[in-house]
């Protein structure tokens, strides 16, 4: 009983302990998507606000080229525009006849005919000589056909916006061209790649969202550890934006969680068990107590019963007694005769009962001549009453380990209650065999059966189905405590009519060397 | 920089083909101290523990060189006298660059004619003062003529020019006045001056630069403060009066 509620207890704990670390799984990967989420919202936000600035400065340029009405005096007051607007340097008139050392630096001759054809044209990033990045820019001008307004677009303030970002300590934002290169870096140990040029982990990753293909959101990043992140993409120009926190920073605050929700459920736990344990104990303890009462009941109310009947037994034989005939000394020692052996049986069974199993004691036992052996002990009994004994050993004499003596009793008692339960003239045969691992002693009578309701019971403490007044139902229980206490079992077969089977099912040993 | 005793061992002077390159390396921690020309530069050290900025007073002024050939002492006196050289300060390079503090005329005769501003094309800051200068000198001001920076040489050599954008040396007080010497080897618009060379020779640092004023070859317009980027190792590091590794020996490495 004690067992099987340690066992419950401790299901419910590894149950509780299951659940739990499901629920940090859970957790887990609940923080790791919301994390993931927040960090492509910020790259979305940067995204566009960099696609809004770019924007901005190409709307400033297209209003400018809207104002220019003829090239006199156009230059000059294009070139003076940077003064007033910072982000826009070098703003020049491309005409045809413009010096090719006033070109744009950074457009190719195609970029320049288109942009006099009436197409707006764009550089790719490059820094400028005082390492600005910056972006040659070139859009119709207005009223003059053949010309165009070109600027170069500074770039600084793409650079701050990106390196700016901050997740957290040390969470950074990137941003790429379509085809990966870095422009823009918010961690510092990057940096140096914005202006070599040198590609860095995410570079590949960065041009497939260019292309609109999707990267993971998580990822071993530049920066050499493992790290969350959020991808967003500009259509015009096609650069990506990054945002990147070190998964141990961005899960730091889960994890805190969860260890303070482990901790606590781990202590809850602890708790359980320990009160589940001290509360099963008192269970244990109330109900061993209780049947510890039930049986001092029991035993009480079978021997009143069986020691009422003898004491009824011997008043009469007293009285036999007193009347001083002689005639009535025959049936006074008979009955006096039978009296002292069945007290001596119930003295002998309750000796049984106070004699403990010590497994330390037990020696290796060869069960064909132990049932030899019982079988011979029991012929005495068998012959007074009328009954024959059969010994059938198994083919193999089988092993087992056992406390002799005990083994005995047990043995005794099942073929004693074969032996009275049979009729004059039949047979009681005592079968060894042996089925892989287990031993089995049958002891079968061809008495009158047992009913099949009191089967289930009848290994039961003051059982006895005999109730001749000469049994008080300690037998068998006692055989179970025995055989059970040598890590075997019993077990019971009958038919009402036909006889009953008692068995005695023992582990086998090794054959001793 | 080797640490040894707290003190620097040993300088290695680590030249790279071009100007991205020294940045490169010093982010990626490959050298240890940077001279920044632009404030805009560090934009890329913001928030990198590893390195500090530090500033120091400027050496060389941001300045308009007055061509001898073609401007009269008058013309060059009412020129420096009608830059508002505050505004200009402010509007090109924000507080980056403390104005010289010059007394303004209100009514300065110019020169009928525009004036042409000669600027090298590789100084971003120098192209936009020159835009500024043409914007402040209203009519007077013509246009903005980019050269290379052999040409902007051979143009002050020869002197045959309105106004050309420069970066003259004018601290300490001692060395920029000696730049305006006859036979100073760092004068390059060949400016010569009977009274600044007498003035020098006698070591009269402040009359020179007097007699500087009134027969000005250039307008100072500011001074950009120098700009470093050192290890932040470095416990106390100072650009030098003459030269930015000057103070070398008193710098100290934390250990």
């Amino acid at each position: 009983m004690a067992r099987k509620l340690l066992v419950l207890v401790a299901s419910s704990g590894i149950l509780i302990a299951l659940v739990g670390l499901s629920a940090i799984f859970l957790l887990r990967r609940s923080a790791e998507r919301s994390s993931q989420a927040a960090l492509a919202v910020i790259a979305e936000q940067a995204a566009s606000r960099i696609g809004a600035y770019l924007s901005h400065q190409r709307e400033m340029l297209r209003a400018l080229a809207g104002l220019v009405t003829g090239i006199t005096e156009a230059e000059r007051r294009l070139a003076q525009v940077a003064l007033d607007a910072p982000s826009l340097g070098h703003v020049t008139l491309l005409t045809p006849r413009t010096p090719a050392d006033r070109l744009p630096q950074r457009l190719a001759p195609a970029d320049v005919v288109a942009a006099l054809a009436g197409r707006e044209v764009a550089s790719a990033l490059y820094f400028r000589e005082d390492l600005t990045p910056a972006m040659d820019v070139c859009v119709p001008a207005g009223a003059t056909a053949g010309t165009a307004v070109c600027a170069t677009l500074d770039l600084l303030e793409l650079q701050r916006q990106v390196q700016r970002i901050r997740i957290g300590e040390s969470g950074f934002a990137l941003a790429f061209d379509a085809e990966g290169r870095l422009l823009a870096a918010g961690a510092p140990a990057l940096r140096a790649n914005v202006l070599t040029g040198e590609p860095i982990a995410e570079s590949p990753l960065a041009s497939r969202v260019a292309r609109g293909e999707p990267a993971p959101p998580q990822l071993h990043g530049a920066i050499g550890e493992d790290v969350l992140a959020g991808w967003a993409r500009l259509s015009d120009p096609r650069w990506t934006v990054v945002v990147e926190e070190p998964k141990r920073e961005a899960l730091a605050p889960m994890r805190n969680a969860l260890i303070g929700l482990s901790a606590v459920a781990v202590a809850a736990l602890f708790v359980t068990l320990a009160l589940g344990a001290a509360q099963s104990r008192r269970v244990l303890d109330t109900l061993e107590t209780e049947e510890r009462w039930r049986t001092a009941g029991r035993i009480a109310t079978g021997i009143s019963h069986d020691l009422g009947h003898r004491l009824a037994i011997l008043q009469s034989t007293a009285a036999l007694a007193e009347a001083n005939d002689p005639a009535y000394l025959p049936l006074i020692r008979d009955n006096l005769r039978a009296e002292t052996a069945t007290l001596k049986k119930f003295v002998a069974d309750f000796a049984d009962l106070s004699r403990e199993v010590s497994p330390d004691q037990f020696l290796p036992l060869d069960l064909n001549a132990f049932a030899h052996s019982i079988g011979r002990t029991a012929v005495p009994h068998a012959e007074k009453a009328g009954v024959h004994i059969t010994v059938m050993p198994a083919a193999e004499a089988p092993w087992v380990n056992g406390d002799r003596y005990l083994l005995e009793r047990a043995a005794l008692n099942l073929l004693s209650n074969a032996i009275e339960a049979s009729p004059p003239g039949v047979q009681v045969s005592i079968e060894v065999s042996q089925r892989d691992t287990v031993a089995t002693l049958k002891v079968t009578d061809r008495g009158p059966g047992i009913a099949q309701e009191r089967l289930p019971r009848i290994f039961d403490a003051f059982k006895s189905t005999k109730r001749t007044g000469a049994h008080v139902g300690m037998g068998l229980p006692n055989v179970r405590r025995i055989v059970v206490a040598h890590g075997g079992d019993t077990a019971v077969e009958s038919e009402l009519g036909r006889g009953s089977t008692f068995s005695i099912v023992l582990p086998v040993q090794p054959r001793p060397a | 920089m080797v640490p040894g005793l707290g003190k620097i061992d040993e300088v290695l002077l680590l030249g790279f083909p071009t100007p991205r390159d020294p940045f490169a390396r010093t982010l990626a921690g490959d050298a240890d101290l940077l001279i920044v020309t632009d404030p805009k530069q560090l934009e890329f050290f913001q928030g990198i523990s590893r390195l500090r900025i530090i500033r120091a007073h400027g050496a060389n002024a941001i300045a308009v060189a007055m061509g001898l050939n073609r401007l009269s002492r008058a013309t060059r006196s009412a020129i420096a006298a009608a830059l508002p050289v505050d505004s200009i300060s402010r509007l090109v390079f924000g507080n980056e660059c403390p104005a010289f503090s010059v007394g303004r005329d209100k009514n300065p005769v110019l020169p009928a004619r525009a004036l042409e501003i000669t600027v090298f094309r590789q100084d971003l800051a120098l192209e936009r003062t020159a835009l500024a200068v043409a914007r402040a000198l209203g009519r007077h001001g013509g246009d903005v003529r980019l050269v290379s920076v052999a040409d902007a040489f051979r143009l002050a050599k020869s002197q045959d020019f309105d106004l050309l954008l420069l970066r003259p040396l004018v601290w300490p007080a001692s060395s920029a006045a000696l730049v305006w010497a006859s036979d100073s080897p760092y004068n390059q618009i060949g400016y010569s001056n009977p009274k600044v060379d007498a003035a020098l020779r006698g070591g009269d640092w402040a009359r020179a630069l007097q007699e500087l004023r009134e027969d000005p070859p250039v307008a100072f317009i500011c001074t950009p403060e120098r700009l470093a980027v050192v290890d932040s190792r470095v416990k106390n590091p100072q650009v030098g009066p003459y030269g930015y590794l000057e103070t070398l020996p008193d710098w100290e490495i934390s250990e």
